[in-house]
């Protein structure tokens, strides 16, 4: 099952580090497969031992990518799948030892005090189906050197959250005070002595009014308690914004009247042309695109029929649809989208019949929203390499014998 | 008087591996210095790299991970996820310097 696409033409090599080893392969005639092999054989480390190790690449200990073929069509990724992307490593496993005694301070409201998340559990409780992905999703498809973790497609999933909306606390604590815009939420990790904690601490701001709207406060991800890799035993669930704004191991949520200063927030997860550093003018990483991707076949097919299958979502808007080219992007198709319509802000299995003729083929896919906006062919180079959407990279390049 | 020209060649040559070696072995020795005290925050804050004491739990373990020296001049230059980016705070040399000296012992030490 491991990735195995026959590269030939340059605009499907991955970019970074990706590209040379891709355009050496090519050359010689040994195709990715060998490259996902060394990458696979890393272990899992310990606080995610019990994730299924052959759907995943090891980059780092704290960064776990799911393999592209192992995301199926049944619309829900299993927690043993879900990628892990931690931006500082996890508190002890000694944190879950009684999650209901987890406590959470709560600032910016009428009646700020710290609630306990056996409390929290009395007070409401929503399940949202959510598309949870890290910024630097795609990282590898882009041509330009770009620090961090060259992710390709795998540091997304879609998993279904339950928790208490956060509106149901805001109002149980007696409304948010005036003035406030954003809501800041802090994770519960560890911080070093000796360095300033503004620096390090994993603290995002997101608008206000969407988080009243939207965001929960999950203890239940896919039917089980949540994990220590994904934040357990309370995590910040912000529906249709990028992974790093779904804070682990919350400690404290906050309105506030701007948005915090930590490095995080004001420097880092901002959009930027290449070379250009981080600031708080520039846009963040909030509201997710439009995007999808095939996930079968990805190399090797039998002429004939066959099921074309992928995940599309719209991102911040609802799915409209999603085309299928087995030509590079000359003609499209409509697929068929597969499941039950988990709503606005998860993904959709897809599938496209199709026969294909022996010979090489350009499998992609562009997926619409509900506000008419289309999956970009390509995307703009951007300094720290985050969410690489763009259809044409997105390719995969099947033989059919 | 060509053996001689050769011979000053050869020590020419040779006069400049030891530099080298040398030279090396300094920035080794900057590298090191970089990574405990003198980047700020330090390395070693939050990175283990068992060969400069630093048992750091806050950012990968960079005797796990066993970056290039590519690798690491990147993430020192850039920054990445929590950790901020040391250009223009660290000099070149120094970022030469401990690029060179975590790619050449990361991993190393038991």
């Amino acid at each position: 099952m491991a990735e195995f696409i026959s590269v030939h033409r340059r605009s499907f090599l991955a970019g970074g580090a990706g590209v040379l080893a891709a355009a050496a392969c090519a050359r010689t005639g040994v195709a990715v497969r060998a490259q996902e092999a060394t990458k696979a054989s890393k272990p899992l480390p310990a606080y995610v031992d019990w994730k299924n190790a052959e759907g995943l690449i090891v980059h780092s200990e704290n960064t776990i990518e799911t393999k592209r073929e192992f995301i199926g069509t049944s619309g829900v990724t299993p927690n043993d799948l879900v990628y892990v992307r931690n931006n500082i490593s996890p508190p002890d496993q000694s944190i879950l030892a009684n999650r209901d005694a987890w406590e959470v301070t709560f600032e910016g409201v009428a009646n700020p005090r710290n609630v306990t998340l056996g409390e929290l559990k009395t007070m409401g409780i929503e399940t949202v189906a959510m598309v949870l992905q890290c910024s630097g999703n795609g990282r590898g498809f882009f041509e330009h050197k770009a620090s961090g973790t060259p992710w390709r497609t795998g540091a997304a999933a879609n998993v279904l959250w339950s928790g208490v909306p956060l509106r149901t606390v805001v109002d149980a604590l007696g409304g948010a005070s005036a003035g406030m815009k954003f809501l800041t939420s802090t994770g519960g990790e560890t911080l070093p002595e000796g360095v300033d904690p503004k620096t390090v601490v994993v603290e995002r701001s997101i608008p206000m009014d969407h988080a009243l709207e939207n965001a929960i406060l999950a203890w239940e991800m896919n039917g089980e308690p949540i994990s220590l890799a994904h934040g357990g035993p309370l995590r910040v669930i912000t529906p249709g914004y990028y992974g790093v704004n779904n804070v682990k191991y919350v400690k404290r949520v906050a309105l506030t009247a701007a948005e915090t200063d930590a490095s995080i927030q004001s420097t880092g997860y901002r959009i930027r042309p290449v070379g250009v550093e981080g600031a708080p003018d520039q846009p963040s990483m909030w509201e997710m695109k439009v995007k999808s991707w095939v996930t079968h076949p990805l190399a090797d097919a039998k002429s004939g029929k066959i099921q074309i299958h992928g995940v599309a979502f719209g991102g911040f808007s609802a799915l409209k649809g999603v085309e299928v080219s087995t030509d590079g992007g000359n003609t499209w198709k409509d697929a068929q989208l597969l499941g039950p319509d988990m709503g606005r802000y998860a993904w959709r299995p897809f599938v496209l019949s199709a026969d294909l003729a022996p010979g090489t083929h350009a499998i992609t896919s562009r997926a619409t929203d509900s506000e008419g906006r289309v999956q970009e062919e390509t995307t703009e180079p951007n300094h720290r390499g985050y969410d690489y959407s763009g259809w044409r990279r997105l390719a995969v390049e099947v033989t059919v014998a | 008087m060509r053996f001689a020209l050769g011979a000053a060649v050869l020590i020419v040559v040779s006069g400049r591996l030891l530099a080298s070696d040398a030279d090396g072995q300094a920035a080794l020795e900057l590298g090191k210095d970089v990574f405990t005290s003198l980047a700020e925050p330090r390395c070693s804050v939050c990175h283990t790299l068992a060969d400069a004491g630093a048992a750091g739990k806050v950012g990968p373990s960079l005797d796990e991970q066993q970056p290039t020296e590519d690798d690491v001049k990147l993430s020192i230059m850039e920054g990445g996820g929590v950790m901020p980016p040391y250009a223009g705070i660290l000099t070149p040399e120094q970022i030469d310097a401990v690029a060179k000296y975590v790619s050449s012992v990361a991993g190393k030490t038991q």
